[in-house]
């Protein structure tokens, strides 16, 4: 064999091994589920927004109807920009809760009630369909299945 | 029986021939030049010595600027381009992964580290270089031929390989239906824009998941793509202007100008290297 083919042969292997590893190593994490920092996968932006909740409130009368409230004037931050981010992006049911505490605190003795679902990787999941006054003490209940980060991330 | 027995063979040759085949190195000069570039905008700002804690950190910074510097002007590339290879590899495994300094092990550094360490074994230093005006005057000085602008292709083969493999795995990863329904790209929408006031509703949710089942496409197109020629026309003009999506809407860093980067290396080199001649005939004097 020359020295020209066995160059080539050696480049041959050389591309054949690499591209094997970049091709199989997000295998270890994305098909077997194993973690390793040395590893790298490519699910890119893969839980970014998991646990979040979108909600709209309102306050239900005595007659029964309900009125929406916007929460960024109810709590006397009506520029949503500068209102905090607990307030602008409420994350997990402890989230939604703590908004609706403020609320409820502002507000008055009222019948608050919501309509909010939350982000899973599944998609989203209803979270509350305006059944409970959100002033009241909630009965307690299993959590949403799949609405905290997996813990791909590498922390 | 015969036919069966010399057609793998001659699968292997062929293989053999693509992988060890040679072409223009302008590719991987204009590689280089964007890895030094976007080596400095991604950890430049970490690695000045003023961040440096102990002689080991002050050594790994000077070896960062030092070799980075050659690397972009193309002076002892070689050597340049193996050493910025080690100083990022070694940030990438030792600090952060080993380290756990995990804001540098990132997507976007990973292929960073990865598309050094395979330029690293082109020879990127053979155009559009200090060193290539020092062989060019070393040639006149000795009326000799002027040296071809050609060399081994396999660094370039590697890094398309490398974006196939990014491609392949990003799309395989978003093909569940919670990514494909839409719903993956409202929380991401929700999570960088509208907090929990994102508008759910129909409009919205056809929208996400047109653009899912786009994006997955196009990323499995591109996974292919990247390896047939006759597509690129088409299809990497696609794939820059999702990257340019993705870099105006994401925090993506320095990942869409790497991946863009790196379509230099799946194109034709002679190609790239026409294109170059035409836009800058003095380029290579």
């Amino acid at each position: 064999m020359t020295t020209t083919a066995r160059r080539a042969r050696a480049r041959a292997i050389v591309f054949v091994v690499v591209a094997a590893l970049l091709f199989l190593m997000p295998a270890y994490r994305q098909v077997f589920g194993l973690r390793s920092r040395f590893v790298r996968d490519w699910e890119l932006f893969n839980e970014v927004g998991v646990g979040l909740v979108v909600a709209e409130f309102a306050v239900r009368g005595a007659d029964g109807r309900e009125a929406a409230i916007d929460r960024y004037a109810a709590l006397g931050r009506p520029d949503r920009a500068a209102a905090p981010r607990w307030v602008r992006s409420m994350q997990g049911e402890a989230g939604l809760v703590r908004v609706a505490g403020e609320l409820c605190k502002r507000l008055g003795p009222v019948d608050l009630r919501a309509r909010a679902s939350i982000a899973t990787m599944a998609g989203w999941v209803p979270l509350h369909a305006g059944e409970h006054d959100l002033c009241q003490p909630l009965p307690p209940r299993p959590p949403v299945a799949g609405a905290r980060p997996r813990g791909h991330e590498d922390r | 029986m015969k036919t069966g027995d010399a057609q793998p063979l001659r699968a292997i040759d062929r293989l053999v021939a693509w992988a060890a085949a040679e072409g223009s190195t302008v590719p991987m000069a204009l590689i280089r030049i964007g890895l030094a570039l976007l080596l400095w905008a991604r950890w430049g700002a970490d690695m000045v010595f003023v961040h440096a804690t102990g002689a080991p950190a002050l050594a790994l910074s000077a070896g960062f600027f030092a070799a980075t510097g050659l690397m972009l002007v193309g002076l002892w590339t070689r050597a340049a381009t193996a050493t910025a290879a080690l100083v990022v590899a070694t940030m990438y495994f030792a600090l952060g992964a080993a380290g756990g300094r995990t804001e540098w092990i990132h997507h976007h550094h990973f292929l960073l580290m990865s598309a050094t360490v395979l330029c690293a074994l082109t020879p990127c230093g053979r155009s559009l270089s200090v060193d290539r005006r020092r062989a060019l005057r070393r040639a006149q000085r000795c009326r000799t031929p002027a040296p071809a602008e050609r060399g081994p292709l396999l660094g370039l083969r590697l890094m398309t390989a490398q974006l196939s493999a990014v491609y392949l795995w990003s799309a395989i990863d978003k093909c569940e239906p919670g990514f494909l329904g839409g719903a993956r790209l409202e929380q991401i929408a929700g999570f960088y824009y509208f907090g929990s006031d994102l508008p759910l509703g129909t409009a919205l949710t056809i929208a996400s998941a047109t653009a899912a089942v786009t994006v997955v496409a196009l990323e499995f197109g591109l996974a292919i793509g990247v390896w047939r020629p006759r597509w690129h026309r088409r299809l990497l003009p696609l794939g820059v202007a999702f990257h340019a999506g993705l870099y105006v809407l994401l925090p993506v860093a320095t990942f869409s100008a790497t991946m863009v980067l790196l379509y230099l290396a799946a194109i034709e080199p002679a190609a790239v290297h026409r294109v170059v001649a035409r836009l800058a005939p003095g380029a290579d004097e």
